[in-house]
């Protein structure tokens, strides 16, 4: 079966992208474009691994993982992807629960290869 | 006569009371003037921090798409064609590059700026910065060196901005120095009066800076050429950040160099007492 992942993403230019460079490494993708959206996430089982945007519209990226927790539904492996990579971005992220931080935009083959590490 | 003199009494206060009622009012206005100036300033500082981060999404996807077209994984791709995307790609990144010194620049102005302070091995930053450059160095056809005392004290202070002084210097020393020249990195002491502080040189061969520029170079916004059709493009932003970065950590920054004869910048960071 095909790893599932959850890609949390409010632009569609990028999105769109990531959904046929994601796809094209054999994983199934389900597109999120809100933290509401992604907090509503049905499964039926976690996702393996979660892509999380930051800048979301309706609220910071980061509130979806506590979102999923609650529902046990937090993916086995989650990414944030910002576009600042100080120290401090770093560490609220890492405290909220991402496994680790991915600054934008991630050379293609790159992300492909920290995702397939992360179902392996 | 005694009238008289009473009465030009009389005048000079008067005149002094409306001498003094006009000065407050011209610093009522002055004050008002700085204030529409504060807040005009920070409208701008806002509106470039707005624009630089929504420039940043459609620049993502076009690397983005553009990559995923390079790799072949919508279908192959001749080498010409591939060849053509990968300026697209080079093009777009030097554009991110921009506009995050924009959106540090913005950031930076809007509010009072801290420092994340740890104490870190500066040597293991040079060599990571380093490390990051290999590839560009060698594509340049340019030598890279280094020389780092030993033993060198732990330097206290943030590793992010330090890291991105480096980078700036280094940059600039990549872009301005011809193929076939030398770019090296040297870390010692600078003894000083109140504290150690460990003194980085960033060194070039490349074309050098008239000593008349020397100041200008760190000045916001300014560019050696200011022309439209100068060589050297970039925001004229980088050395303004690096000098703020450097003086916040109490340290100093500043370049020796004469046309023709390369350019030697220095900058200096407190080293951890033990």
């Amino acid at each position: 079966m095909s790893p599932r992942l959850l890609l949390v993403e409010d632009s569609p230019m990028i999105s769109g992208a990531l959904k046929i460079l994601l796809e094209s490494g054999g994983f199934e993708v389900t597109l999120a474009q809100t933290a509401a959206e992604a907090a509503a996430w049905r499964g039926p089982e976690r996702a393996d691994v979660m892509l999380l945007d930051l800048g979301l519209p309706d609220a910071d990226g980061l509130s979806v993982i506590a979102s999923l927790v609650k529902r046990g539904m937090k993916p086995a492996m989650t990414f944030a992807m910002t576009g600042r990579n100080d120290a401090e971005t770093i560490e609220r992220c890492k405290a909220a629960g991402c496994d680790d931080v991915l600054v934008k935009p991630v050379p293609v083959q790159q992300l492909l290869r920290i995702v397939t590490k992360a179902v392996a | 006569m005694a009238d008289s003199g009473y009465t030009r009494e009389i005048a000079t206060a008067g005149d002094l009371e409306s001498q003094v009622r006009r000065l407050e009012r011209e610093i009522d206005e002055a004050h008002r003037i700085i204030a529409d100036l504060r807040d005009r300033d920070a409208l701008k500082t806002q509106f470039l921090s707005n624009i630089s981060h929504d420039l940043r999404t459609p620049l993502t996807a076009i690397i983005t798409h553009a990559e995923i077209l390079r790799d072949g994984i919508l279908g192959d791709v001749m080498p010409k064609q591939k060849e053509s995307i990968s300026v697209i790609i080079t093009g777009g990144r030097q554009l991110l590059d921009m506009i995050a010194e924009i959106l540090t620049h913005a950031r930076h102005s809007s509010g009072p700026l801290t420092l994340v302070e740890s104490v870190f091995s500066i040597r293991e930053v040079v060599e990571q910065v380093l490390a990051l450059n290999e590839s560009l160095v060698a594509k340049k056809g340019l030598t890279l060196d280094k020389k780092l005392a030993d033993p060198l004290p732990m330097v206290r202070g943030d590793r992010d901005k330090v890291i991105h002084v480096l980078t700036n210097l280094l940059g600039n020393a990549f872009e301005f120095t011809p193929g076939g020249g030398s770019v090296w990195v040297n870390v010692g002491m600078q003894p000083s009066d109140e504290h150690d502080m460990v003194l980085i040189e960033v060194g070039d061969t490349g074309r050098g800076i008239a000593p008349d520029h020397h100041e200008l170079i760190f000045r916001e916004f300014a560019q050696v050429d200011s022309s439209a059709s100068r060589a050297h493009h970039g925001t004229g932003l980088g050395l303004t950040i690096a000098r703020r970065f450097v003086e916040l950590h109490g340290g100093r920054i500043w370049v020796e160099s004469d046309l023709g004869t390369g350019s030697r910048f220095f900058f200096s960071l407190p080293a951890e007492r033990v």
